[in-house]
């Protein structure tokens, strides 16, 4: 430890000397203020001593010019040594700079005391100069990475529908970060994708899961799956991705080419409102589904809402930011002030929710990140060339055809409907209809099986007794079954729109279909094929009833014929 | 296990249907409420864990709504999953029944 003896009394100096070196410090002397100032700027001097009175410049003026050069976080303690001890002379020491004193006649206990506490002091001051360079240094890193990211963010979900009369959003984070994620893109049949995500928490942490939920989103999108199938997808890769605590709530909604219907996936966001063109809520949508990141594969429920919408309406949405957003009294906005902005009267429901949420929060922090998604009801008009792009007119991939022939062991064996659903359902255009194409198929087959092979009378059907005995004498039948045959063909082509045909001829012998073709009827006869009728744009037997045809339009999202 | 099972609570009587719901089970379904003809119970089917349907469904649930009697016997369906619901629709079903 260098100490600086200050001094004009080489007596006084050397007994400081003495006694400090017997301590192990090297000691610097100087006789006046002066000299100390120099000695200062010349050694690296961890303490100085310092008397008041001395010719040339007294030890308050040093004091002040060596206090003056001291570089910040640099902390050399002065103590003044003195025989004035009244109290004006003592405030002046410390007013000077001095950080103690010491009256003379000293005690060298008191006074090694004092060095040592003021060196811990100094210590310390070290430590926490080291510690806030470091605190700086870090602080300006992270801004500068903060920014970084901040870019990539916003680069990353930039790909939002900029321009498209039917989507209607408003996003307010609550910090630079949001996780909250609104994704939205034209489908490949002209109609629009929306995704309206909320990840667990707020900030950074809750933002890092949209990078790869929008990176992909465009990906399924292009594939035209079901808003079920893309939920099915977010699933997979987020509960691969994020830790157990984190997941994501989520709406995926799409919007026909006509906008007279959408499809709804929802899972663990706030309800949805289906919304008259009068401003009044018709419909509670809810989610029946959990977030996104939880469920396993198997568990996983693909099903999803469809809902017919009509002129001037729309389905409202949002995150649990708006219900549980704060006022400066700590209340929450909860769900019964959000539904007094719908209703006669109101004009327009989605402002008057923004206008009265803002008038409700005040100046108040916001805890969570706010979304409020509308999608209206009418044909979806692209705007931006960019994203008309995306469109595809009708189906551009190639048309195939499909035919199996299948023989008593295979109609023995089991029902051969799944098995060639499986196949069909691998096709990305039939995936979003595969419910009701396995549904047509599985009615077009038993019809066959049952009528044409078997030779089953619809009649038996009349009781429900005969229900009973129907399915006897089928199994029995089937099981007696010898040299018939069912050949299914598939096509998919192009007249007008897209059509899956089917065909499928069975070897019986065929029957008087005008007598069985009763659209109308809905009793348990002839239901199979008034299914089958409302889903197809054509169906037509041939070949004495032993083949039927049947052109299921692919293009369309699910046409409910009333 | 069986794919039908029932559940008594005073007079609501619940079906429920796991897998597949087709002629396959027509039997057991049947059994499930024939003995209750003209009883006062109240019968609901419930389908959450039901993942298919096909038009023999749609039969075995009107020859029910037959044999229970009249078309005031009100029959639910409960916990339709979106995918079947489609199909009750399709086949005007959602008219004729009460979804829960």
């Amino acid at each position: 430890m260098k100490v600086l003896v200050v001094d004009d009394q080489a007596t006084n100096r050397a007994i400081l000397s003495w006694l400090l070196e017997d301590e192990g410090h090297d000691i610097i002397e100087a006789d006046d203020g002066q000299q100390a100032v120099e000695a200062y700027q010349k050694h690296d001097v961890d303490i100085v001593l310092m008397d008041v009175m001395m010719p040339v410049m007294d030890g308050l003026e040093a004091t002040k010019q060596i206090k003056a050069i001291q570089v910040d976080g640099n902390y050399v303690p002065v103590i003044f040594l003195t025989a004035l001890d009244d109290d004006k002379a003592l405030s002046q020491c410390l007013e000077s700079g001095g950080d103690d004193f010491l009256s003379k006649p000293y005690n060298d206990a008191v006074l090694k005391a004092k060095i040592a506490a003021h060196m811990r002091i100094r210590e310390l001051t070290k430590v926490i100069t080291k510690n806030n360079a470091e605190l700086t240094l870090h602080n300006s890193r992270w801004q500068r990475e903060q920014n970084i990211v901040a870019h990539i963010f916003n680069k990353a979900l930039e790909h939002n529908l900029s321009d498209c009369e039917s989507l209607r959003s408003h996003i307010a984070p609550a910090s630079t970060f949001n996780g909250d994620i609104l994704l939205s893109a034209p489908s490949p049949s002209g109609g629009l994708y929306v995704f309206l995500g909320d990840f667990t928490g707020h900030g950074l942490g809750a933002s890092i899961g949209t990078l790869p939920i929008s990176h992909s989103f465009d990906q399924l999108v292009l594939r035209h799956l079901s808003v079920g199938e893309i939920a099915f997808e977010f699933n997979k890769m987020l509960s691969s991705m994020l830790p157990d605590y984190m997941f994501c709530c989520a709406t995926i909604l799409e919007l026909s080419a006509q906008g007279d219907s959408v499809q709804v996936w929802m899972g663990g966001l706030p309800d949805a409102y289906l919304m008259g063109s009068d401003g009044v809520i018709k419909e509670t949508i809810c989610s029946r589904n959990m977030p996104l990141g939880v469920e396993h594969d198997e568990s996983f429920n693909k099903g999803f809402e469809v809902k017919l919408l009509g002129a001037g309406e729309s389905v409202i949405f949002f995150t649990d930011g708006i219900i549980e957003a704060e006022n400066p009294e700590g209340e929450f906005f909860e769900e019964e002030r959000l539904l007094a902005c719908f209703g006669q009267g109101t004009k327009d429901p989605f402002a008057n929710i923004i206008e009265q949420l803002a008038d409700f929060i005040q100046e108040a922090e916001q805890r969570d990140d706010i979304s409020l998604v509308a999608v209206s009801a009418g044909p979806v008009v692209i705007k931006s060339q960019q994203d008309k792009q995306k469109i595809v007119p009708g189906y551009e991939g190639i048309f195939w055809s499909m035919s199996c022939d299948l023989g008593v062991e295979d109609i023995q064996r089991s029902n051969p409907v799944e098995e060639i659903m499986s196949i069909l359902g691998a096709q990305t255009l039939l995936r979003p209809n595969r419910d009701v194409i396995g549904l047509l198929l599985a009615e077009l087959y038993s019809n066959a099986l049952e009528h044409g092979l078997l030779g089953l009378s619809s009649d038996l059907k009349n009781s429900p007794d005969g229900f009973v005995e129907y399915y006897d004498q089928r199994q029995k039948r089937i099981e007696s079954l010898a040299g018939a045959s069912i050949q299914i063909h598939f096509e998919l082509l192009h007249e007008k729109e897209t059509l899956l045909r089917i065909r499928m001829t069975d070897s019986g012998k065929g029957f008087k279909f005008e007598s069985v073709v009763d659209f109308d009827h809905e009793d348990a006869f002839g239901r199979g094929i008034s299914l089958i009728h409302r889903v197809c744009n054509r169906l037509e037997y041939s070949n004495g009833g032993c083949t039927v045809e049947v052109d299921f339009p692919v293009s369309q999202a699910v046409d409910i014929v009333d | 296990m069986s794919n039908v099972s029932i559940n008594q609570q005073g007079s609501q009587m619940t079906i429920s249907i796991r897998g597949r719901f087709d002629f396959n089970i027509l039997q057991e379904f049947r059994d499930s409420y024939s003995s209750l003809a003209g009883s006062d119970s109240q019968f609901s089917v419930d389908l959450a864990e039901t993942e298919y349907i096909d038009s023999s469904a749609l039969g075995m649930l009107l020859n029910m709504k037959n044999h229970l009697g009249s078309e005031d016997c009100s029959i639910e369906i409960r916990n339709c999953q979106p995918n079947l619901m489609k199909i009750f629709t399709i086949a005007h079903f959602d008219k004729k029944f009460k979804f829960v």
